[in-house]
């Protein structure tokens, strides 16, 4: 099963750090991710100096998913071609592309 | 004209925590009687959004015309508009006279969805605020207020009808950190006073978000995230949005900009203690840091380069009524 997960909530974090990455990391999620894409205040998870942006670029790059944020957001909160290389900045249109592109089973709202 | 404040029967002043004595006026605001001088003026203006200020959970993300004088009440060292708040003469700054309906119409003209005091200490021209908030609450504009949490209570109760939502400021727990950064010297308990400012406001109705600066190496300890974020919690509301903005040098204070890994820690214990929105600003300490920022990197971080409200970058100074019509 392919998953993507939206980053919505301010708990988001929380839920991503303690859970998701870890289960990653140890192959014990139940699903294949696919891609993560960050609303609001969660697309700081994608900054180099954010403690979680690292784990998340190594994860990224080792089981191949996207790392997307809302370029909105980025822009916003003046974060703008700050994120990690290969992090897109994008709105849904590119969340439904990048979807579309993986046969995603699942598009969770966290 | 903007009918004026008269002391208080006791001949202090009794706008904001400062209280001055009669004949006094720390933020030169007042005469000696404790009537605002130049009740109507503007010295520095901007349309930006609530998100700015920052306001978020308010509602929609709505463009408001910010407005601030000259003047303050504290003596910041790090202050990133001590051109404008420094002054006790208003000496050099460019200011207009404006009637409240000129800038309430200007606004709606503009496509602002409101009217935000901010720059300087707004509650120092209380009277002003409470005229134009009146009149731009009458025309359907919302209103916020962006402030240091220095107001006394009368005052708060003053205003608290006509405001929509309050940015308020908590720098420290500390005294100290006050009396020593803030130059509040004469006040005392100047921390718990701010505390009971900004209780008073969420009190009397108005939408309340927190805002801490974070300055490294002054108030970034684990500590005072935590007592502040459980004052918070506890005093407000777990749901009362606190934000955590970053420092960036100026004026008398070089320290350095804070890294973002202190924001974000102090966003983790924010949430550890129960508060459900923690926001962390990296581009943003007060309304220029970002042009700041970038003034600085292009001077390879020169401290002594001017802020750029000096240069006159950020704020559209006033030149003339005819110059506030035709910007957008």
């Amino acid at each position: 099963m392919n998953v993507v997960y939206l980053f919505m909530s301010s708990h988001a974090a929380m839920i991503l750090d303690k859970m998701i990455i870890p289960q990653i990391q140890t192959e014990s999620h139940g699903a294949n991710v696919v891609g993560l894409f960050f609303f609001a205040d969660n697309v700081h998870l994608c900054l180099p100096e954010h403690p979680i942006g690292e784990k998340l670029s190594v994860l990224a790059t080792k089981h191949g998913f996207f790392l997307a944020c809302c370029d909105f957001c980025c822009v916003q909160r003046g974060i703008s071609g700050c994120l990690y290389p290969g992090v897109i900045e994008g709105c849904f249109p590119d969340l439904f592309r990048l979807a579309g592109e993986r046969e995603v089973d699942h598009i969770i709202t966290l | 004209m903007i009918e004026g404040t008269k002391s208080s029967v006791d001949g202090r002043c009794p706008i904001c925590i400062r209280e001055c004595r009669r004949g006094e006026s720390f933020c030169g605001r007042r005469d000696a009687d404790g009537r605002l001088r130049q009740p109507d003026i503007v010295a520095a203006w901007m349309i930006d959004r609530l998100f700015e200020k920052p306001i978020i959970h308010l509602g929609p993300d709505l463009p408001v015309l910010s407005i601030g004088s000259w003047g303050c009440n504290f003596r910041c060292l790090g202050c990133q508009n001590a051109r404008l708040s420094w002054t006790a003469t208003g000496e050099g700054i460019k200011i207009i006279n404006l009637d409240p309906g000129v800038i309430i119409r200007t606004a709606r003209a503009r496509g602002c969805r409101g009217i935000c005091y901010t720059y300087n200490e707004p509650a120092i021209q209380i009277e002003f605020v409470e005229e134009t908030a009146r009149q731009a609450r009458a025309a359907g504009l919302i209103n916020v207020f962006v402030t240091n949490s220095t107001l006394t209570c009368s005052s708060i109760d003053r205003l608290a009808p006509w405001i929509d939502a309050v940015a308020a400021d908590i720098k420290s727990f500390d005294d100290n950190f006050y009396l020593r950064y803030c130059g509040t010297q004469g006040i005392i308990d100047v921390a718990a006073k701010i505390r009971r400012c900004i209780r008073r406001f969420k009190d009397d109705g108005c939408h309340v978000e927190v805002r801490t600066n974070i300055i490294p190496g002054v108030n970034d300890s684990e500590d005072a995230f935590r007592r502040i974020s459980g004052w918070i919690r506890e005093s407000l509301s777990p749901e009362t949005p606190w934000h955590l903005t970053r420092y960036f040098p100026s004026h008398l204070l070089g320290t350095c900009k804070t890294p973002a890994k202190t924001l974000f820690q102090a966003q983790t214990i924010g949430r550890d203690e129960g508060l459900a929105f923690v926001h962390v600003h990296l581009s943003k300490g007060c309304d220029c840091a970002g042009d700041r920022c970038l003034i600085r990197e292009a001077a390879n971080g020169d401290p002594s380069l001017p802020s750029c409200c000096d240069q006159g970058l950020n704020f559209r100074t006033w030149s003339g009524i005819a110059d506030f019509e035709k910007h957008d």
